[in-house]
């Protein structure tokens, strides 16, 4: 059949499309209107998916290193050398010596494998995805936290909102499927607050435009939740300690933190106290900022993750970055948890896997994604790219040229496979069947319309055939099969199959939480999250460093991703541009005036621990005070911004910080 | 009416001609999808036709225009000649129960890629394709083709009109290539009789009434974006509704811009045609790095003079909207044709 429905392989909203389909080339896409999240229409992204399924800077063969290059090699010898290596780090080292890289971009099917082949074949539970911690910086996996991101609302929630706060995001240049939705509610008259210092393009129809300091985010959020308190909007805070921390966060204080203006917090807190469908929407920009659990509690405290029954508080909704970072997680692609959120501390689960697997399930903790840096000395990786992803990125490259084994299975080279010592061609999403589910946790139909090219494989079969070698077999006719074996070993996707996906009228909705209340014994009340404003105040400026530098996690962000960079359009529409070679640094016409500085201009930025030349960019929608430094170009700025290690999670993290600007 | 003559040919008889024009040709016509979604595509048997539909979601252009195209091909082997060849699809095609929307899109673009040089992919193309329409009886709510001179029903550029009867269907013959379409199959056709055409022309009327109120009106709009007369401001507005999908550009039938793209080695490659959208911040975006249109509201101000000012219009012949409705449905920010000419007609929001 010509036209092919698929999900489109981007963000986390799960756009449905179709893939046109030619002479064995996946030539176009086309929106479908019946599809209950696309509704007829696509971003830029979903209109060029095809760029990206068809390229010609896909991987045809496997590639070994030989000295400084890769050479093609044939799939024996490959797959040879990678259990070899494998099983001999294994042997010398341990089973904790090798770790295993999911991805948010393959199939459930694939990640469901690389987890059985990780926990089970090698014996390791070192199984993460680095996007996770991008997206979900890896605290928001712990027991302790795990309430803060429950299945919150879906997008249609923004269609039924009566109320929308748009919190550190923009969903213009992250989710233009959400973008959609709440600029048609803005033309409606609902009422749209936007949180961020740099605004978005729905900015103009925001019925109000808070725009904080960077950094003082958890205490506009703290002030937000007392000023609705206040006005008798949602219950008050169950936490005591809570109660206490924002009690004398008058929105006068709160000004005088944020910058924000007192009037501006109280009509805010107004109109989430009067609002009876509110819904707050956020992505990385909150998550991967040092205070994300402060602001999220807040928030929660205003809202909570369904919003309660009685749609008394605001509604969460959280859109992750990447098509199937849900379902890989689901899949057990996290270090703590056997696939469908099942505790590795829980003997009858670990059974469970045990018996299904036929490989006793190691009871020593996984390391995620950061962590396994510098600690393992064999990586396996699928579909992941971590020197793309992970806040630090010239410590992990640093951290791979360690490695003393590392195997990539993507179907372009990637960054870090570039770095591997071998490399195995994989198929793409128009070329293997699989499931992928989306934020909103809608699991939808992924078809083989096309023969993956030249000797590429799709990565089902790469996986078994690895497993194989490994000393333990896996056997599947199809990936129909390990669908199969997922829905009768995870109560979440236990109604999936094919079939019914296929009988299904855009997927299937899913509880991914489901089955594992009784499995886990976490509660929530003895993990409540603190909420503190100790650390919440944004960095002080003064006349030597008057200006703030913050990373902006959104602004043509999607440009350096494997599968935008590997399409003709997107690389041209969407990648920041890199005047002269040096990283862009964005500040607004007026402040631009003030210092003599002009468009185009080359510069020079200090911070107490160190210098960067940019080049200067004017945009009017970057708050005063403030030096916007798009999120790819942060290696640029690590002397002036050096990523700072979480103290909860040892993850690196950006925080924005004092800086002065120079001509050259 | 039916220039080379006007027929009908009966329910009962209409899978039998599918079924010759099948064994002839590509066939292309409206198939159901997923839920209710229905396309032009490719179908393998008479059954796989959905007669009975509103509108496709995409425009027959894909098929004569492909949003991805190889248009050539080359490789130098062990430092050889470098050999191109450059690459022409003379597929035979039937595009079957089309709507004249559609057709008058395909008429937009026989113009634009005719023009010195002639486009030859599309022409190629174009030639080994025949346009059999069907006429409109159930207009959507998103359609304005009586607006646009463009439907329900077509008085020109068909190979063949159909339209459904009661039992039967009107086949209108505009074209010596409509004509061959019937041969070998003369027997399932009788000539239309008097009370055939009668109807035709009543379906057409009633028809023509039942499209929604205030579509698109384009005179005043036609006028002020000829003349200059659109504040800037009201650009700049509409700049701001437009989310840069390129969306408009994709599902219209008569836009036609592309870039091009060389992939591969020396040693062996191709040069892909790709659809393009004047919405795109780096359309114009010149090698120097200045930037014609970096602002939103003036790449939305070039694409509405491109499709409604009458300078375009005269060198395409017509105006570069068809009133299909596509653009309604598609555009992620708020910029569809109606929406657009009200806004000029206005000159506000």
């Amino acid at each position: 059949m010509p036209y092919v429905a698929s999900p489109c392989p981007f963000c986390g909203c799960g756009c449905g499309l179709y893939l046109q389909v030619a002479d064995g080339l996946v030539i176009g896409t086309a929106p479908s209107p019946a599809h209950p999240v696309a509704l007829g229409r696509l971003c830029v992204k979903g209109w060029h998916a095809h760029e990206a399924a068809a390229n010609p800077y896909r991987l045809t063969r496997p590639l070994i290193r030989r000295g400084a290059n890769l050479e093609p090699a044939g799939w024996p010898e490959a797959l040879d050398l990678v259990a070899s290596r494998l099983l001999s780090v294994k042997a010398e080292h341990g089973a904790a010596a090798i770790g295993v890289l999911g991805s948010p971009r393959s199939t459930n099917e694939d990640n469901y494998l690389l987890a059985k082949l990780a926990r089970g074949a090698l014996g390791t539970n070192n199984i993460d995805t680095a996007a996770r911690l991008e997206a979900l910086p890896g605290l928001f996996d712990l027991p302790q936290y795990r309430h803060l991101t429950r299945a919150g609302a879906g997008l249609a929630a923004i269609d039924e909102a009566d109320l929308i706060v748009l919190w550190q995001t923009d969903p213009v240049e992250e989710h233009p499927a959400a973008a959609a939705r709440v600029l048609r509610a803005a033309q409606r008259g609902v009422p749209v607050i936007e949180v961020a210092w740099r605004s978005s393009q729905l900015a103009d129809r925001a019925a109000l435009r808070l725009a904080p300091r960077p950094g003082s985010e958890t205490v506009l959020a703290g002030a937000l939740v007392q000023a609705a308190f206040r006005h008798e909007g949602p219950p008050s805070p169950e936490s005591e300690d809570f109660a206490a921390a924002i009690a004398d966060l008058t929105p006068e204080r709160a000004e005088s933190a944020t910058g924000v203006a007192a009037d501006a917090i109280e009509d805010a807190g107004r109109l989430l106290a009067s609002a009876s469908r509110a819904l707050i929407l956020y992505t990385r920009g909150l998550t991967l900022q040092p205070q994300a659990t402060d602001v999220l509690a807040a928030l929660s405290a205003l809202g909570g993750g369904d919003g309660g029954s009685d749609g008394s508080r605001p509604r969460l909704l959280w859109l992750g970055r990447y098509s199937n970072l849900q379902g890989a997680r689901d899949m057990g692609v996290v270090p703590y948890f056997l696939p469908g959120f099942r505790s590795l501390t829980d003997e009858s689960s670990r059974a469970r896997f045990a018996e299904a697997w036929g490989a006793p399930i190691s009871t020593e903790g996984g390391l995620s994604a950061w962590e396994m840096l510098g600690a393992v000395r064999a990586l396996v990786v699928m579909g992941d790219d971590p020197l793309v992803t992970l806040p630090d990125i010239a410590s992990a490259r640093e951290a791979l040229a360690g490695l003393s084994f590392l195997v990539v299975l993507d179907s372009v080279l990637s960054p870090i496979a570039e770095a591997a010592h071998v490399v195995l061609p994989g198929a793409s999403f128009a070329e293997q069947d699989g499931t992928f589910t989306s934020a909103e946790h809608r699991v939808q139909r992924v078809r083989a319309c096309v023969p993956p090219p030249g000797d590429a494989r799709p990565d089902w079969q790469v996986i078994c055939e690895l497993s194989g070698r490994l000393g333990r077999p896996m056997e599947y006719a199809s990936p129909a099969g390990i669908m199969a074996e997922i829905a009768s070993l995870t109560p979440a996707y236990a109604g999936v199959s094919y079939q019914a996906l296929d009988d299904s009228a855009g997927g299937l909705l899913v509880e991914p939480q489901a089955g594992v209340e009784q499995a886990t014994a976490t509660t929530t009340s003895e993990a409540e999250p603190s909420f503190s404003l100790d650390q919440a105040a944004a960095p002080e400026t003064d006349d030597e460093f008057p200006y703030l530098l913050a990373p902006d996690y959104a602004l043509r962000s999607w440009g350096g991703e494997a599968l935008a960079a590997a399409s003709v359009c997107l690389r041209r529409e969407l990648a920041p541009g890199r005047p002269l070679q040096l990283a862009r640094i964005e500040m607004s016409r007026a402040d631009a005036r003030e210092r003599g500085l002009r468009d185009g201009q080359q510069v020079i930025i200090r911070s107490r621990t160190g210098e960067m030349r940019a080049s200067l960019r004017l945009n009017d929608a970057v708050r005063s005070g403030v030096l916007a430094l798009p999120y790819s170009m942060r290696e640029d700025a690590a002397a002036v911004m050096p990523p700072e290690l979480h103290p909860e999670t040892g993850v690196p993290l950006l925080a924005p910080c004092a800086v002065s600007i120079h001509q050259v | 009416m039916g220039e080379y003559g006007a027929f009908v040919i009966t329910d009962s008889d209409l899978p039998t001609w599918v079924g010759s024009l099948l064994s002839r040709a590509q066939v292309i016509a409206p198939r159901s999808l997923a839920g209710s979604d229905v396309s032009y595509d490719i179908v393998q048997a008479p059954t796989d036709v959905q007669w009975d539909y509103q509108t496709s979601i995409a425009p027959l252009k894909r098929f004569l225009f492909p949003p991805s195209d190889q248009i050539l091909r080359w490789n130098q082997r062990n430092g050889g000649p470098l050999q191109l060849e450059p690459v022409y699809d003379e597929t035979d095609r039937v595009f079957l129960a089309v709507r004249p929307c559609d057709v008058a899109g395909v008429l937009v673009l026989d113009r634009a890629f005719a023009r010195d040089p002639e486009d030859i992919y599309y022409a190629r193309r174009r030639q080994h394709s025949a346009l059999v329409a069907l006429a409109c009886t159930q207009p959507g709510p998103n359609c304005f083709c009586v607006c646009a001179d463009a439907g329900p029903f077509l008085d020109r550029g068909y190979d063949l009109q159909l339209t459904a009867l009661t039992g039967a269907y009107l086949v209108e013959v505009g074209t010596e290539k409509g004509a061959s379409l019937l041969r070998g199959c003369e027997s399932l056709f009788e000539p239309a009789p008097e009370a055939a055409l009668a109807d035709r022309q009543r379906l057409a009327l009633e028809t023509e009434s039942r499209f929604a109120e205030d579509k698109a009106y384009f005179a005043a709009a036609l006028r002020k974006i000829t003349f200059n007369r659109v504040p800037d401001d009201l650009w700049r507005a509409m700049g701001e509704l437009c989310l840069g999908c390129g969306g408009c550009a994709f599902v219209c039938p008569t836009c036609h811009c592309f870039t091009t793209a060389d992939c591969g080695q020396q040693s062996e490659g191709c040069r892909l045609r790709l659809w393009d959208s004047c919405l795109y911040q780096a359309y114009a975006l010149e090698a120097s790095g200045h930037n014609p249109r970096a602002e939103r509201g003036q790449r939305v101000k070039a694409r509405f003079l491109h499709k409604l000012s009458y300078q375009f219009a005269q060198k395409l012949g017509a105006h570069g909207c068809v009133g299909c409705g596509r653009c309604v449905t598609t555009c992620l920010g708020s910029n569809d044709m109606p929406a657009v000419t009200a806004r000029i007609r206005r000159g506000a929001l």
